[in-house]
Parts: structure tokens; C-alpha cells; sequence
């Protein structure tokens, strides 16, 4: 804003040494009348003292972040005064100095004031407004600003002062700050709904009332700088709190239902799957295994029959045979002799007379 | 002696005559020189000014720009509904002589002016709906029903009819103060705060309430939709994949079972005779158990040699 060690005002060089020349000639007439030790003698050097002292008082420093803005005879000189180190200037009541720290980054509470120990409280009266929705919201911001202009910071705006935050009275970061701060953060609340205050366009929110903010700043030529406007605290009013809770504890209801019901399918599906796979590969290997059961059955009958096709008679016999051995020992048998018309009963039990083929092959 | 207590006097004298005839206009300030009474100057520049000593008086007035207050007044709007508007103005000091001659000190200026900006924002405000001076309206859908986001909470877009009140106000303001000849500039005019009146917030906070509910309901009857649809569709899925692995797993067994029978028949059938015969051989064993009785005949080729080493002819020869 102001280049480092910029125009420096009227600021004469004042070399002692000449000034008391100066001093003495002036009084020299007088000295002269009443010799070296006289009351002159006295006068002067008490005279030279004061003026000694006085001239003293102007000597100030600048330290880094901090600009001065000297005005003679109530008038301003110049642009304010960046650059570090001893300065001198006319004291009182020719000159006036003030000497500001520019760049730090002040801060101011709107809806809560921070309390010793870390704490804050709310002040109900400023968080409390109406949204656009016309909801009432409960909006706690910081503001932080710096000066950036220190002449118009000085001498543009009254103000009463805030002594609480400790704001003289004459500083533009006192009241009229706050009504300003106020007024744009009330318009902005206004133009939004309660959900956009509180979740989802806060920062909008703040960029907004930062933007509105220092057009009325700049408007009173406030000199100030708003860095950043932070909301804090933004929810809603005590009484309607637990509504509020409520909707949040839906909504993660919601979406809990939602992910065990998505659990469940992730569980569920993959397992019928598995199931079907399964299902699957027991019918292929019921499959491969008929398959292998008939093939051997029918390389088991093929391989018989070769045999049988080379003695066919023999074998139907035999076969027989060997059939009749060891289905027969175990049966009840009776053997008739049709000429003979008579019965022999071999066995005991025979409730159950099955007729057997007389011969073979002849069914 | 003498000469040193006539300096002494001489000093004083001067001194004090000096700063009777010398004063200061501050950067902050601004001044008008009365002479019994009679305006004599008015320096709005600052630095250092020579005055007729003793006779001419200093009036100083504020240059910067200067705070009003209004206090926090309910104000009906269009529809007779209140809202406490706090409101606040600036102004600063054009014509020190008029502000003088009318409006007379700061703190007077500032009750004076707390009226007018007080009057004019009520009678503006009458002129207005509560969705004006707030400054959103709702967003409405073509068929003039209101838009709602996917929560069911109707969509507001801000309006800037609260910087339209304010301008017509302070328009309405400055014309007063031109009028009235009031030596002042009303800077500007703002809308502190614009709030509920006491009486009417239990019902807002019960409507927000209402509302919050609503969109709880909605969310948990949501969560139920959702899950309820997810778990059929899973249901849904899997009951198919199960019941389509039945039918593949079936026409499996099916294709097995064709094979194994083709197989084993075209085996067969390459001697269906001795197939049957086997067969009934086997089935025979099967069937006959401890419990039957078979009744044999003695001609019966199985017995033919049961009577003699010799089988008589006659049996045996269907065979081939």
C-alpha cells in the first residue's frame, strides 16, 4: 500500500547544536545585560532544559508492522509512516503522532464472546436470525480484519468506542464494525436457507458476508481490512435442537438400513452362486459318472458276449447253471415229477409257490 | 529587577494572547468562528488559524462520519405481521452553520435523525411483504407449486429487495433532511437486524419442528424403501441363480443319464437275446428268496440228468 519508507512528510532534521545557537543568540541581549552568572544565566539554562526535554518528548519508534501518521497543527502530513526505526517529530501541541500496529490481524466475536480460559458464551440477541427460509438460525462468526489504510482508519469515522473489547472511542473496528458486520451478515442469512447456513453452503456463507462486508467498510472509508470472515457455531436455535438431531440421526438411519440391506445382498448372492456351482458340478459328475457306469456295463457285456459268441451253447448252459446254484440253495424248492403226480416237499416254509420256466430262453 | 519581572509579565502575556488568537481545526474536525454570536468563519480544513483573541469563539463540530442508532422498533409489514427491525444510519456534517442553527449538537442530531430514519423504514416496510425484507423467496415450479430439493425442504433463492427497501429509505431520508435544511449528508441507512417479535417465535420454532419431523419421517421411511428394495432384489437375484444352477444342473443329469443308456443299449443290442437271457438270470436272483417256494419239475432241463447219467433227448433241444 505504502512503499517502504515512503514520503516521509515534512519532517525537518533537527540538529541540537544549532537550535541551542540559535536559543542563545536570541538571548544573548539579555545575558549580556546581566553578565555569566546573573538570573539570565539561570533563565537560560532552565529554558534550555524544557526546550531540551520538550524536543526529547518527540523521538518515537516504529517497530516492524506498525505505521505512524504525524499531523502538524491538527492537519495530517502525508502518507502514514512504514518505515521501522527512531523517527522524530514536532511533540505537543505543535504535532501529533499515532503510531498503530497496521498489520496484525485483529479479531472480533459476533453471537459469542470468548471467555477466559479458553471458553466462550453465547449472546442470544446478535447469534439469533431469521433465514431466508424464515427459520430463525443460531450463527456464531469471527471476524478478522487488519487496517489497511491508517490516515482514513484515523480520521474518517467517529465511533463510541467498545471498551468491553477494548475499543477506544474514535477507532471504526468499534461499533461501527459490529453494526456493519451485523447488517451484511444478516442480509446474506437472509438470501439463504436454514440448511444452507448450517451445512451446505457455509463457506458461500462466509465469502458472501466477507464481499458485503467491506463494501460497507469502504463506503465509511473505514480504512479496514477484512481478511476473513469465519463462521463458528452455525445450528439451530436451543429450542428446536433435538429436531435437528433427529433429521441427522435419520438420515444416518438411512443409510445404515441401506448398508445392511446391501450387506445382506453382498452375502446372499455370492453364497447362491457357490450353491449353484455346486448344484452344477455334482449333476456333471453324476453325469460323467452314468457314463462311466454304462460304458463299463457295456464294455463288461461286450467282453462277455465275445466270450459267449465263441461257445455259445457252453456258455448259455453254464451261465444257466451257475444261476440256478445260487439262486436255488436258498429257496424253498418242490421238485415234480409230472408223471408221477406226486409232491415232495423238501422245505418247510411254503406259503409262497412260484412257478419257474421249464426251460430257459422260452418266455 | 525590574526588566526581569516586566519580561516575566511580557511572556505571560504574550503567551496566553498567543493562544487566545491562535486554534487549531484537527483533521477530524471541522469550525465556525461566532463574534458575539455571529458567525464570523467556518474553517473545514484542518491546521492552524488566527482568531481575534478574546472576542471570537470556537464552535467545533465533528467532520467524520457520524453513528445513528435507531432502537429496535416493531414495524407491521403489508400482511399486519411484525417484525422488530433494528436499524442503524451515518451521516456526516456538510454545513456546520445549518447543522448549528438546526439540528445543534451530535446527541440531538442523533434522537432527530433516529426518527426520521425510524418513520421512513416503517412506512416502507408497510409496503412490503416479510419474504422482501428478509430477502429470499421461494423458487417456484412452473405450475406455481413450490420446488423442493431431494429432502422435501422447499428451495429459496436470495433476493436483494432488502438493498431496494434500504436505497428507497435512505432516498426518502436525504429528502428530509434537503428539505428540513438540516446541514447534513445521510451516508447511509441499513437494516441491523430484522427479527421475530417475541410473541411469534414459539409458533416459528413449533413450524420448524413440524418440519424437521417431516423430513426425519421421510428419511427413515426412505431407509426402509431402500433396504426393503435391495433385500427382494437380492432375494430375487438369488432365487434365480439357485433355480437356474436346478434346470443346468438337470439337463446335465438328464444329457448323463441319455448317454449312459445309449451306451449300454448300443452295447445290448449288439445281442438282445443274450442280453434277456443274462438279464433274467440275474432278475431270478433277485426276485427268489428264502421266503419262495418253486415247484420244479423233474423234466425240466435243470433235472435232467437227476435221473440217469444220460439226458433224455427230448429236452434241451429248443435251446438252439
Amino acid at each position: 500500500m505504502y512503499p517502504p519508507g515512503g514520503p516521509v512528510g515534512k519532517q525537518p532534521e533537527i540538529n541540537l547544536e544549532d537550535l541551542i545557537k540559535q536559543i542563545k543568540n536570541s538571548f544573548s541581549g539579555i545575558t549580556g545585560k546581566f553578565g555569566k552568572f546573573g538570573f539570565g544565566g539561570i533563565l537560560l539554562i532552565a529554558a534550555l532544559l524544557v526546550i531540551g526535554i520538550w524536543s526529547g518528548s518527540g523521538v518515537y519508534t516504529i517497530n516492524p508492522g506498525e505505521q505512524a501518521v504525524l499531523r502538524m497543527f491538527g492537519a495530517a502530513q502525508g502518507n502514514p509512516i512504514a518505515q521501522e526505526g527512531l523517527h522524530w517529530w514536532w511533540p505537543a501541541p505543535i504535532g501529533k503522532k499515532d503510531v498503530v500496529l497496521t498489520t496484525e490481524t485483529r479479531r472480533m466475536e459476533l453471537g459469542f464472546v470468548g471467555t477466559d480460559g479458553g471458553g466462550s458464551a453465547a449472546v442470544p440477541g446478535e447469534s439469533l436470525m431469521i433465514s431466508g427460509d424464515l427459520n430463525i438460525v443460531d450463527v456464531q462468526m469471527v471476524i478478522q480484519y487488519t487496517i489497511k489504510d491508517l490516515s482514513n482508519y484515523l480520521f474518517k469515522v467517529d465511533d463510541p468506542g467498545e471498551p468491553e473489547r477494548g475499543i477506544a472511542p474514535g477507532s471504526p473496528d468499534g461499533k461501527t464494525l459490529k453494526d456493519a458486520s451485523e447488517a451484511a451478515l444478516r442480509l446474506v442469512v437472509g438470501q439463504s436457507s436454514i440448511d444452507e447456513v448450517i451445512t451446505e453452503q457455509r463457506s458461500q456463507v462466509e465469502s458472501e458476508t466477507r464481499v458485503r462486508l467491506q463494501e460497507i467498510l469502504d463506503s465509511y472509508e473505514t480504512g479496514i481490512n477484512v481478511v476473513n470472515v469465519k463462521l463458528q457455531d452455525v445450528k439451530a436455535p436451543q429450542e428446536v435442537q433435538d429436531a435437528f438431531q433427529d433429521v441427522l440421526r435419520a438420515r444416518q438411519e438411512r443409510d445404515t438400513k441401506e448398508n445392511q440391506a446391501l450387506a445382506y445382498k453382498n452375502d446372499i448372492i455370492p453364497r447362491a452362486n457357490g450353491t449353484a456351482e455346486q448344484k452344477i458340478r455334482e449333476a456333471e459328475a453324476f453325469k460323467e459318472s452314468r457314463i462311466a457306469t454304462s460304458e463299463g456295463e457295456a464294455d463288461r457285456f461286450e467282453s462277455i458276449l465275445a466270450e459267449y459268441n465263441n461257445s455259445k451253447e457252453v456258455t448259455r448252459q453254464r451261465l444257466y447253471l451257475e444261476a440256478m446254484e445260487a439262486i436255488l440253495p436258498g429257496v424253498s424248492k418242490i421238485i415234480v415229477d409230472p408223471e408221477t403226480e406226486a409232491l415232495l416237499i423238501l422245505g418247510g416254509n411254503n406259503s409262497n409257490i412260484t412257478p419257474i420256466p421249464m426251460m430257459p430262453g422260452t418266455e | 529587577m525590574k526588566s526581569i519581572i516586566l519580561l516575566i509579565i511580557l511572556v505571560a502575556a504574550g503567551i496566553i494572547g498567543l493562544s487566545s488568537a491562535l486554534y487549531v481545526v484537527d483533521e477530524t474536525e471541522q469550525v465556525i468562528i461566532l463574534r458575539f454570536g455571529e458567525v464570523q468563519a467556518v474553517k473545514r480544513t484542518p491546521g492552524l488559524n488566527i482568531k481575534l483573541p478574546f472576542v471570537d469563539v470556537v464552535v467545533t463540530l465533528d467532520k467524520r462520519i457520524l453513528r445513528i442508532d435507531a432502537p429496535p422498533v416493531a414495524m407491521p409489514d403489508i400482511e399486519k405481521e411484525n417484525l422488530v427491525i433494528d436499524s442503524y444510519a451515518r451521516y456526516r456534517i456538510t454545513d456546520p452553520v445549518k447543522f448549528r442553527k438546526t439540528l445543534r449538537t451530535e446527541s440531538n442530531a442523533r434522537s432527530r435523525m433516529a426518527d426520521i430514519v425510524t418513520s421512513s423504514l416503517r412506512t416502507e416496510v408497510a409496503r412490503r411483504d416479510r419474504i422482501e425484507i428478509i430477502g429470499a423467496e421461494p423458487v417456484l415450479n412452473p405450475n406455481g407449486s413450490q420446488l423442493v430439493d431431494s429432502e422435501g425442504v422447499p428451495i429459496f433463492i436470495g433476493t436483494e429487495t432488502r438493498g431496494e427497501i434500504l436505497l428507497a429509505v435512505l432516498a426518502d431520508v436525504r429528502g428530509q433532511v434537503q428539505e428540513q435544511d438540516l446541514g447534513i449528508e445521510i451516508t447511509d441507512v441499513r437494516i441491523k437486524r430484522a427479527d421475530f417479535p417475541d410473541e411469534v417465535t414459539p409458533s416459528i420454532y413449533t413450524r420448524m419442528r413440524a418440519e424437521r419431523n417431516r423430513i426425519a419421517s421421510k428419511f427413515r421411511a426412505e431407509g426402509d424403501e431402500k433396504e426393503l428394495k435391495i433385500r427382494a432384489d437380492a432375494d430375487k437375484q438369488s432365487t434365480i441363480i439357485l433355480a437356474e444352477a436346478q434346470k443346468t444342473s438337470n439337463e446335465i443329469r438328464g444329457e448323463g443319464e441319455a448317454e449312459a443308456i445309449k451306451i449300454l443299449a448300443d452295447a445290448l443290442n449288439k445281442d438282445p437275446d443274450f442280453f434277456a437271457f443274462r438279464k433274467s438270470l440275474e432278475a431270478y436272483n433277485n426276485i427268489l428268496n428264502t421266503d419262495t417256494t418253486v415247484i420244479l419239475s423233474t423234466e425240466s432241463d435243470l433235472f435232467k440228468y437227476l435221473q440217469g447219467p444220460y439226458a433224455t433227448q427230448d429236452h434241451g433241444k429248443d435251446i438252439d
